[in-house]
């Protein structure tokens, strides 16, 4: 038999088989067993998409967890700028109130030094009497006074 | 191994990564905010060193003028006590404050 021969017997059974699902009458005991078959079908197909859905919601929950893990060290790292910042400040305030307060009583001690400067010459002068010169030391004693008051 | 099993070793490693970076940060953050605060104050304990060394020279100069005025006529007394005792108090008021920086220091 040639190939030929051959093919065209093979067609021919092609041809002249059984059409699959051409005898479409099926009893009721198939039907049922169907039934059953594509109920478990169901079944499976559920489950698996419950356990896809519960993958997805494991996966969006750990980016959750990634996402606040940056927020919460973002956060805490303005808080520390935060921090630095108003140390920095308070440095800096308490740091020139130190000097204004330097700066006064360096003031008022030239001003007691230029007073009890001015104040020798007087007290050296051999023409003025013990009484003059206790005058003269009370006025610039009162002068010194009066002075650092108004520094204060 | 599902693709949902690799994914989610992936994010496990990513978090870690994260919070391994996080970490790194908020210390780098510590150890500048600690560095602020020492430096804030030491530079306080200096200006107040400052201080109380302008304090001291002050009534240093004023014994001096005072014993010099004392030398050159013994009958006449200047009283600025008053004056020197708020030099004083200032002068433990800053040495106080200056203590209580060096402990916060530690």
């Amino acid at each position: 038999m040639s190939n030929r021969r051959r093919g065209l017997e093979l067609e021919e059974v092609v041809y002249t088989g059984e059409i699959i699902g051409g005898n479409l009458a099926t009893s009721p005991k198939q039907d049922n067993e169907l039934e059953k078959l594509q109920i478990n079908n169901n079944h499976e197909l559920n489950m698996k998409k419950v356990e896809t859905v519960t993958d997805l919601v494991k996966v969006g929950s750990k980016i959750v967890d990634i996402i606040s893990v940056r927020e919460i060290s973002k956060a805490k790292v303005s808080e520390m700028d935060a921090e630095i910042r108003r140390f920095k400040a308070e440095t800096k305030r308490e740091v020139a109130t130190l000097k204004e307060n330097r700066k006064t009583i360096v003031s008022k001690g030239e001003i007691v030094s230029d007073l009890l400067g001015k104040l020798a010459p007087i007290l050296m002068t051999k023409d003025l009497d013990i009484e003059s010169k206790k005058i003269a030391a009370e006025t610039f004693e009162k002068v010194i006074k009066e002075t650092i008051a108004e520094n204060e | 191994m599902n693709k949902f099993e690799i994914v989610h070793i992936v994010l496990a490693l990513i978090e870690q990564n994260e919070i391994q970076k996080a970490k790194q940060v908020i210390a780098g953050k510590q150890r500048e905010l600690r560095f602020s605060e020492v430096n804030g104050v030491r530079e306080e304990i200096n200006e107040i060193i400052r201080s109380i060394i302008e304090i001291d020279k002050e009534l240093l100069v004023f014994k001096l003028k005072k014993m010099k005025l004392n030398e050159l006529c013994p009958e006449v007394t200047i009283d600025l006590q008053s004056h020197v005792n708020g030099l004083e108090r200032t002068r433990a008021g800053l040495a106080m404050k200056k203590m209580m920086l060096v402990r916060q220091k530690r």
